[in-house]
């Protein structure tokens, strides 16, 4: 799992270096993790299914053998929390 | 765990349940309790009332169907009406479901109340003791109280998953939804 907060001082972490398998070539810089990849294993997960499933709170319900708007409770604080990243 | 779930299971059966099948389970409660509340003397007569007929004789097939009907029906009205205030995001049929199911504990009360006599008005009037002296009536009269705070849970938990509210709103619109809803009831029935 990818970490997404210092396990130190609990501060957003930022990505410095990224590298090739294939060849060796490493990239460095200083960049932003994605607002999606800030989400918890969990939501990643829901997020990931939603899409597969073309959005259809309905199937999610059947996939998660959860109520409807258990789920649509679960995409509403997806939406909050992505929301949050977004103004900060 | 397991009994971790069965309890869950027991206060707040909406995270799995809720829309068409919470309304049709709800509602085919309901109509058992009209059946049972019909032969032992019971009628929900309001949101949260359960009460034994002092006369037998008025306690009648649609006085058992149409009173609890009713008060469901101002329920969800006025529980849908309160929740808009607050937020667009949810379906009716759910909220219809979930607080319809919440409803499904009411049965044991009926079903109790089949084991139990209460003295009669005169009875009491001419001995208040004769009310502590009925075990039965007493023992009918903590589980009324056990069921309704049981019914008081769901039906929080019903708006609060249907509805997606928290805290002081979900708690405002329960409160007022329930005192609002006892009150157009109430009128509604003493016209029938």
């Amino acid at each position: 799992m990818l970490p997404v907060n210092c396990p130190s001082c609990h501060a957003q972490l930022r990505v410095r270096k990224m590298q090739c398998e294939q060849c060796g070539t490493e990239v460095s810089g200083n960049y932003e993790l994605p607002e999606l990849a800030l989400l918890s294993p969990d939501e990643q997960l829901f997020v990931l299914r939603f899409v597969k499933n073309s959005g259809s709170l309905k199937e999610m319900a059947a996939l998660y053998k959860l109520s409807y708007p258990t789920v649509r409770n679960m995409l509403n604080e997806i939406i909050l929390k992505l929301k949050s990243y977004e103004s900060e | 765990m397991k009994a971790n779930d069965f309890f869950r299971g027991l206060f707040n059966p909406f995270s799995r349940v809720a829309g068409w099948p919470a309304l049709l389970l709800g509602l085919c409660i309901m109509a058992l309790s009209s059946v049972v509340g019909y032969y032992s003397g019971a009628v929900c007569d309001g949101v949260l009332d359960v009460h034994m007929a002092e006369r037998p004789e008025t306690v009648t097939w649609p006085v058992v169907f149409l009173y609890p009907l009713i008060s469901q029906a101002c329920l969800v009205v006025v529980c849908s009406l309160m929740a808009l205030v607050f937020t667009r995001n949810f379906r009716l049929l759910d909220l219809a479901g979930t607080l319809t199911l919440a409803r499904a504990p009411f049965l044991l009360c009926l079903a109790a109340a089949l084991f139990v006599s209460s003295p009669s008005l005169e009875e009491v009037m001419a001995d208040p003791n004769a009310l502590l002296q009925n075990g039965g009536f007493i023992a009918f009269l903590l589980l009324t109280i056990l069921v309704e705070i049981w019914v008081v849970v769901l039906m929080v938990n019903a708006v609060r998953v249907s509805c997606d509210l928290k805290s002081g709103k979900l708690a405002g619109v329960v409160i007022m939804s329930v005192v609002v809803a006892e009150f157009i009831a109430k009128n509604i029935l003493a016209h029938l």
